[in-house]
C-alpha cells in the first residue's frame, strides 16, 4: 500500500476526533495508522524519524487547538520540533509536506477526515523515498536524539514560554540542526565504513576539510569516536568507539 | 520488573466482530488467524461480542489455561472499553497494564468501505500492538484522597439541583453564579409547560432550600478564574466581584432603591423595564441582597444614610478566592439565539416584534407591564408565533433543534388565549416536536383552543415589513409559494445556544465543545454526564439545550456520578506518568524547567531530578526534553512506542 502514513493523535483532543469520525460514519483513506499518546508533546522528533525509517511515507501529529492543550503547552513544543524537522527534510529534499501538524478538537471529526484525505493525496504526489533517504534520515534521528540540539530545543521552549524573539530562536535551531547532522553524517560514515581520515570522510560528504576536522573534534569530544592512526597532516584517520544510544 | 521482561511473552488476541459492526468490513476471522502467526501470541480468537459476559469470561479462562501474560483486544476505541478489559485482565490475576487495545471499529470499520484493505489494515494495526504488547511493564495504579466538597458553576434550575443533591449527600458544595441571584433562566418565566404551573411558585422555595442548606456555599456574582489540579484535588480560584454592599448586613428591605437617583435598564426584564443602580434583579433574588451596579453608581451617598443595617460600603474590593473540592459540574446554561442576526425577521426594528424570553417577562405578572400584554400602547388581536429562529438553520451555522421551542410557544399561545380571548393567534411552525412526557397532549390542547398551526418549510424565507402604521406584515417564502400574516405582534421563539464564553470556560476546566460550542460528555449514551477530564461532570442546558425536566434529570445524574468519588474518599490515578533513570540522568534539569506542574524537582544529593508522583499528569513533555535519554513516560517509552511503529508498518522500511 502506498502511501503509508502514521498519524500520532493526542489522548484528549485528535484521538477521540478521531473516534468521532468513525461514530460518524465520516469516510476517509485507509492509509493512515493511528497511534495514541497522552499529548502531541511527548512526539518526540525522534519517534516520527523513527516511523519514516520504518517505512511510512507520511507522518501527522494531531493535537490540541492553541490554548486548549491538555498539559498547558504540550502541542506548541509538537509544532516547534516538528517545523525544525520538516525544515530539514526540504533541506535534504525529503519533502517537508510529508510531515504535518494538525490541530483537532474532540469534535472536529469532519476534519479529522478531511485532513488525512488530504494529507494522504500530498504524500501520494510526492512519492517514495529515495534509496539514499534512510541514511539521511538515520542521521537526522541521531540529531534530534543528540545532546545539542536537544538541549536547545528544551531552552527555546522556555525563552518562547517566557515571550523572546521566536524567530531569531528558530534561525538558531536550524543552525545547530544543520551543524549536528554535519557531525552525525560523519559519524554515520565511519560506522559504515570503518576507520578513515578527514580528507576522505571529507571528500564523500562533499563538505571541506576544515567543517569535516571541527566535526571529528567534537565527536571525539563527547567520546563518540576515537583518535586512529595519523598520518601525513593534521586531516588524520580515526575510527569510532561508542554505538548510539 | 526484571522478572518480567525476562518471562517468555505469552500473548492472546481477541478479535471483535462487533455483531456487523465490524465484521461486515473486516474479516475478523481472517485477522485472528494472521494474529497467531505473530511473535509470541500462542491464543487468537474471533469473537462476535467481545464485551459480553461469555467473552469476557472466555478471555479470564485463556489467561489461566494458556498462562497468558499480555492480552490484546481488537475492536472498539479503548476510549469505551479499555476500563471493562483491563478489569477483565485483573479479575484472572494479570496487572491492567499488560492489557492492549486496538481500535479497529471507530478507526477502520466504520471509516473505510474496500473490505481487503480495511482487513490489511486491521491486520497492521493488530501487528503494531502485538509488538507494543511484548514490551508492557505492569504498573501499579495509585491511589490519591478526595476533598470531600464539590464546586458547582452556575446557579441556574440545573446547577442548582446538582448542589442539593451533592449537599443532601453530607458533602460541602460551593455553588458559584456569576449573577448577582442563582435562579438562571427559569426565573424569567412566567409559566413552565406542560404542566403550566407557575415557574416563579416551583422555583423560589428551591433557592431558598439552597441558599439554607447547611452544606452549601453559596458564592454569587462570581466568576470562575481558573481552575488546577485533578480529580480528587482541584483549586478553583473564584473572583467574587464588589457588590458595595455587605453581604452579611443587608436585609433586603430595599431602601437603597427607593432613594437611589440612577435609573438604568433592566437585563432580567431584558430591558423591557428600567431599574436603579442600587438593585435585586428580582423580588424573589436569592441571596436577597442588593447590588450597586459599579460602573452606573455615582457614589452619591444617599444609600448609606437610608441604609439602617449600615451595610453600604463603597470600600468594598473584589475578593479572590480559592476553593478546594474533589469533583466539579459545570452547569453554567445557554444563551438565547440573538435574533439581529436574522434582520430581515424585523427585530428591534418593529416594536410589534419580540422574543420568547421577552413574551414570558410581558406576561409575567410581577413582569415590566404588570402581566398585561401591551405593545404599541394597546392589546394586540392578531399575534402571530414563528418557530426556529436561530435553531435548525445550517446558514446561521446551528443545525441542532433547540428542544425547548416548540412547547414554549404552544405555552405561549395557549397564555396569549388565556389573556387575550378573542386574539388570532397563528403559529408558523416548521415541524411540531412535542416527544416529551405530556407534551403531545399539550400541543392538542393548544390545537383544540383554536390556535393555528401553519406549516413553513425549514429553508422558508421569512421576512417582516411594516403594513399599516402599527402592524407588521410577516411574510413566508417556501416551495408553498409566498405568504402573508398581518400581525400585531410577532413572537420569535429563539432557540438556545452556547454562552459567549463557553469557549473560555472551556479551557478554564479543560473540557471539550462539540462542533456546535456544547460541551462534550464522555460517551453521549453511556457516559452522559462525564467528561473525559476526570472528576468534572456537566449538567444542564451547557451540554445541550433541553428542558426543566430533563435538566433538572440531568443534574440530579451529574450529582450521583459527582459523589461517587466524594464517597470513595479516594480515586485512582493512572500511573502513566514520567520516570527518571538515574543511571543515565546528567542533572542538565532541563526537564524540571519545562514541566507545566512543578512535577519534577533536582536532588542535590544525588544530582539527579526526581518525580513528584502526585503532581505529574504523564504528559510526556520532559522526555521529549531529556538530552541523556533519561527520562521517559510510563506505558509510552520510546521502546514501546518504536516497537509500536515497527510493527504497523513492517514489512516495511526504506529498502
Ligand atoms: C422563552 C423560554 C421559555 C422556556 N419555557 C420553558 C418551560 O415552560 N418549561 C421547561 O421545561 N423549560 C422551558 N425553557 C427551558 C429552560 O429555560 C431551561 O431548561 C433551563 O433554564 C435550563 O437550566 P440551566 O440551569 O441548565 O441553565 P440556565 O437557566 O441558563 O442557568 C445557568 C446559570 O449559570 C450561570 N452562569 C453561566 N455562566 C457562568 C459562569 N461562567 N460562572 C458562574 N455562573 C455562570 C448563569 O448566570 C445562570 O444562572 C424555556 C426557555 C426559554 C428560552
Amino acid at each position: 500500500m502506498f502511501p503509508k502514513i502514521i498519524t500520532f493523535c493526542c489522548n484528549w483532543c485528535a484521538y477521540p476526533g478521531a473516534d468521532f469520525a468513525g461514530i460518524s460514519h465520516f469516510k476517509y483513506p485507509v492509509n493512515a495508522r493511528i497511534i495514541r499518546v497522552m499529548c502531541s508533546g511527548r512526539v518526540d522528533p525522534g519517534l516520527v524519524l523513527e516511523a519514516f525509517i520504518s517505512g511510512a511515507d507520511g507522518v501527522m501529529v494531531m493535537g490540541c487547538h492553541p490554548g486548549e492543550c491538555h498539559y498547558e503547552h504540550g502541542n506548541y513544543e509538537a509544532e516547534r520540533r516538528i517545523k525544525l524537522l520538516r525544515y530539514l527534510f526540504d533541506k535534504y529534499e525529503l519533502g517537508g509536506k510529508r510531515l504535518r501538524v494538525e490541530w483537532i478538537a474532540a469534535s472536529e471529526g469532519r476534519k479529522f477526515a478531511e485532513v488525512t484525505a488530504d494529507f494522504v493525496e500530498t504524500v501520494r504526489k510526492i512519492g517514495a523515498f529515495q534509496e539514499k533517504a534512510r541514511e539521511i534520515l538515520e542521521v537526522m534521528k541521531d540529531t534530534f536524539y543528540g545532546e545539542r540540539l536537544r538541549l536547545a530545543l528544551g531552552a527555546a521552549s522556555r525563552a518562547l514560554d517566557s515571550g523572546a524573539d521566536g524567530e531569531k530562536y528558530e534561525e538558531t535551531l536550524k543552525k545547530i540542526a544543520e551543524e549536528e547532522m554535519k557531525k552525525y553524517r560523519v559519524l554515520q560514515t565511519l560506522r559504515k565504513e570503518g576507520e578513515l581520515c578527514v580528507r576522505v570522510v571529507a571528500e564523500k560528504l562533499g563538505l571541506s576539510l576544515r567543517e569535516t576536522f571541527d566535526c571529528f573534534l567534537d565527536l571525539k569530544h563527547e567520546g563518540l569516536i576515537e583518535e586512529g592512526d595519523i598520518g601525513e597532516d593534521r586531516y588524520m584517520i580515526y575510527g569510532f568507539v561508542r554505538g548510539e544510544r | 520488573m526484571e522478572e518480567m521482561r525476562s518471562e517468555r511473552v505469552r500473548t492472546g488476541v481477541y478479535v471483535c466482530h462487533c455483531g456487523v459492526n465490524i465484521a461486515a468490513i473486516v474479516d475478523s476471522a481472517g485477522v485472528a488467524k494472521f494474529a497467531s502467526s505473530l511473535p509470541g501470541v500462542v491464543i487468537a480468537r474471533d469473537y462476535l461480542y467481545t464485551c459480553s459476559d461469555p467473552g469476557q469470561e472466555m478471555i479470564r479462562n485463556d489467561i489461566k489455561e494458556y498462562g497468558l501474560n499480555r492480552v490484546i483486544v481488537a475492536s472498539c476505541s479503548p476510549r469505551m472499553h479499555e476500563p471493562t478489559f483491563r478489569k477483565v485482565v485483573e479479575e484472572a490475576g494479570l496487572n491492567a497494564y499488560l492489557f492492549e487495545m486496538v481500535n479497529i471499529r471507530e478507526h477502520c470499520s466504520w471509516v473505510h468501505t474496500d473490505k481487503e484493505k480495511a482487513t490489511e489494515k486491521a491486520k497492521d494495526l493488530v501487528r503494531g500492538a502485538v509488538a507494543r504488547a511484548s514490551l508492557l511493564e505492569p504498573l501499579e495504579r495509585m491511589k490519591v484522597g478526595v476533598i470531600p466538597a464539590c464546586v458547582v458553576v452556575g446557579g441556574g434550575v440545573s446547577g442548582m439541583f446538582a448542589a442539593l443533591s451533592v449537599a443532601d449527600k453530607g458533602f460541602k458544595v460551593y455553588l458559584v453564579e456569576k449573577e448577582t441571584s442563582i435562579g438562571g433562566h427559569m426565573a424569567q418565566l412566567d409559566k413552565t409547560f406542560p404542566t403550566l404551573d407557575c415557574s416563579a411558585c416551583i422555583l423560589t422555595p428551591k433557592m431558598v432550600d439552597v441558599a439554607r442548606h447547611k452544606n452549601i456555599e453559596l458564592i454569587t456574582y462570581a466568576e470562575v478564574e481558573s481552575v488546577e489540579g485533578y480529580i480528587g484535588n482541584f483549586k478553583v480560584r473564584v473572583k467574587k466581584k464588589a457588590r458595595y454592599v455587605d453581604e452579611e448586613k443587608c436585609t433586603g428591605c430595599g431602601e437603597c432603591a427607593k432613594v437611589c437617583p440612577v435609573t438604568i435598564t433592566n437585563e432580567f426584564e431584558l430591558g423591557l423595564s428600567g431599574r436603579k443602580a442600587a438593585y435585586v434583579p428580582f423580588p424573589q433574588a436569592v441571596p436577597l441582597v442588593y447590588t450597586l451596579e459599579r460602573d452606573r453608581c455615582m457614589r452619591c451617598g444617599l444609600c448609606e444614610v437610608v441604609c439602617e443595617a449600615e451595610a453600604i460600603n463603597y470600600e468594598q474590593r473584589d475578593e479572590e478566592l480559592e476553593l478546594e473540592a474533589g469533583v466539579i459540574i459545570a452547569a453554567t446554561g445557554y444563551d438565547t439565539f440573538d435574533p439581529l442576526k436574522k434582520p430581515k425577521l424585523g427585530y428591534k426594528e418593529f416594536p410589534n416584534v419580540i422574543t420568547g424570553l421577552e413574551f414570558e417577562r410581558l406576561i409575567n405578572s410581577s413582569g415590566p407591564t404588570g402581566g398585561e400584554i401591551v405593545i404599541n400602547g394597546k392589546e394586540p388581536k392578531d399575534v402571530v408565533f414563528i418557530q426556529c429562529v436561530g435553531s435548525r438553520d445550517k446558514e446561521i451555522g446551528n443545525e441542532y433543534c433547540s428542544r425547548f421551542c416548540c412547547m414554549y410557544t404552544a405555552k405561549h399561545a395557549l397564555l396569549t388565549r388565556e389573556h387575550i380571548p378573542d386574539a388570532n393567534i397563528t403559529i408558523l411552525y416548521t415541524d411540531v416536536r412535542a416527544f416529551g412526557k405530556g407534551f403531545e397532549e399539550f400541543y392538542n390542547r393548544a390545537r383544540d383552543e383554536g390556535i393555528k398551526y401553519v406549516r413553513k418549510e425549514i429553508d422558508a424565507k421569512i421576512w417582516t415589513e411594516r403594513c399599516d402604521s402599527d402592524r407588521v406584515m410577516v411574510n413566508v417564502e417556501d416551495s408553498m409559494g409566498v405568504r402573508g400574516f398581518e400581525a400585531d405582534l410577532v413572537v420569535l421563539a429563539t432557540g438556545a445556544t452556547p454562552r459567549s464564553d463557553a469557549k473560555e470556560f472551556a479551557r478554564i476546566l479543560r473540557i471539550s465543545q462539540r462542533a456546535d460550542g456544547f460541551f462534550m460528555e464522555t460517551h453521549q449514551k453511556l457516559q452522559p454526564v462525564d467528561t473525559p477530564t476526570g472528576g468534572i461532570f456537566l449538567a444542564g442546558c451547557c451540554q445541550s439545550p433541553k428542558d426543566i425536566p430533563d435538566s433538572v434529570a440531568q443534574a440530579c445524574a451529574a450529582a450521583a456520578r459527582a459523589s461517587i468519588p466524594l464517597m470513595k474518599g479516594e480515586v485512582e490515578i493512572e500511573p502513566l506518568i514520567a520516570s527518571v533513570d538515574e543511571a543515565f540522568c546528567v542533572g542538565c534539569r532541563s526537564c524540571e524547567m519545562i514541566c507545566a506542574y512543578e512535577a519534577l524537582s533536582f536532588d542535590d544529593k544525588k544530582r539527579v531530578v526526581v518525580v513528584n508522583e502526585a503532581l505529574c499528569k504523564g504528559c510526556g513533555s520532559c522526555s521529549t526534553t531529556c538530552p541523556s535519554g533519561a527520562m521517559s513516560v510510563k506505558h509510552y517509552m520510546d521502546r514501546q512506542v518504536f516497537a509500536q511503529i515497527d510493527g504497523l508498518l513492517s514489512p516495511g522500511g526504506i529498502m
